[in-house]
């Protein structure tokens, strides 16, 4: 405690303007006490040392500081820098032609599907910006982070995000959580990862819902279900873990702003369960 | 929450609540207490409300109400009781020393 010593000694508490005053005042501290580097209190016998001059405090010189890292030779005057991730463009998604198609005359071999929303970027730079604008991000944002900005595609992105959270089923969760991450043991191995969207529905269950943002058309949600179901079985089981509950698993495609209800696999029985 | 045992902890008289440790510190004793006049004050019974009244006895200037005196008196007698409530909580958290 430190402070400066009222000038008129005996103040009642009342009086006190600060703490030290009343400290003062409660420990009857005067001039003579202070002459004489403190006083013994009445009660308990304890010893109230009073030092006038700050440099008469007897400190301890050593110290302890964190040991420097040393920065290795390879490395000095480099300056840090960031770059985003670098996307290879993958395999093109074609069309699938019936045999009547065919038979109508000649169809190109490799006629690619071409997405409603931010056609001509790469898909899995794509699935990233849809991922980061659904969980709320600034879409003008996210579009410039990965050089993919522009008037329409921030329009389409908004878009995307209207239509999520305008669907029957958004409108109706009680609670709703985004990109939580997760580390499970699933058959043995350890996985981690984020759920794209956890949601509590008006019943008390709980769904899992993970973005998918190919252009499929809605006959292909069976065969999308079927590939995304290992993905979509680890999200539910670290789910169920989270809040100790079964939760149903559902994919929700950007592309026409549907859900389907996915195949999940028993981690039990090991085979696929609706 | 668990606290680190050689180190030097900085924390609220609130936060201290129920701790003790080998040294403590208290700091700002010098502080001036301030006290916030308030323009309009009510009391525990709300039909009495202090407020500024104009004095006809003075051109009609605005003059504090008896009644406004005297809830800032207890007003300030409440914050002081605190005040010397938590000072004592502070001094009391020390086991050896008390700096």
């Amino acid at each position: 405690m430190s402070g400066t010593a009222p000038e008129d000694a005996g103040l009642s508490f009342d009086l006190g303007r600060s703490r030290i005053e009343w400290l003062f005042t409660a420990l009857g501290v005067t001039g003579d006490a202070i002459a004489a580097g403190g006083l013994v209190l009445p009660s308990g016998g304890l010893r109230l040392s009073i030092v006038s001059d700050p440099l008469a405090i007897p400190a301890e010189t050593g110290r302890v500081s964190p040991s420097l890292l040393v920065v290795p030779e390879e490395c000095v005057g480099n300056v840090g820098t960031w770059s985003g991730p670098q996307y290879s463009p993958g395999p093109d998604r074609v069309k699938v032609v019936s045999v009547s198609e065919l038979e109508k005359g000649p169809v190109h071999a490799r006629d690619p599907v071409v997405s409603k929303y931010l056609p001509g970027v790469e898909g899995t730079k794509k699935g990233t910006i849809i991922h980061e604008v659904l969980r709320g991000r600034d879409a003008s944002t996210v579009l410039k982070e990965y050089g993919e900005y522009s008037e329409e595609h921030v329009r389409q992105c908004e878009e995307i995000v209207a239509r999520f959270w305008s669907s029957d089923l958004m409108k109706t969760v009680k609670r709703s959580y985004c990109e939580l991450p997760f580390v499970v043991t699933v058959s043995g191995v350890r996985v981690t990862g984020s759920i794209d969207r956890l949601c509590e529905l008006p019943d008390g269950s709980w769904v899992v819902i993970d973005y998918k943002s190919d252009p499929v058309s809605s006959a292909e949600y069976s065969l999308k279900a079927e590939e995304y179901a290992l993905s979509l079985s680890v999200y539910c089981e670290a789910a169920r873990q989270l809040i100790g509950a079964g939760v149903a698993g559902w994919l929700y495609f950007t592309e026409t702003g549907e859900f389907f209800k996915g195949l999940t696999i028993n981690w039990c029985k090991k085979r696929k369960a609706y | 929450m668990p606290f680190a045992e050689n180190a030097v902890n900085i924390m609220t008289v609130h936060a201290a609540k129920g701790l003790e440790f080998p040294i403590v510190f208290v700091s700002d004793m010098v502080m001036p207490f301030k006290d916030r006049p308030s323009p309009i004050m009510i009391g525990d019974n709300p039909l009495m409300v202090g407020v500024k009244v104009p004095n006809p006895a003075d051109n009609f200037a605005m003059t504090e109400s008896a009644v406004l005196v005297m809830l800032r008196e207890l007003q300030r007698q409440k914050e002081r009781a605190e005040r010397k409530r938590l000072l004592y909580v502070a001094l009391t958290r020390a086991r050896d020393h008390l700096s």
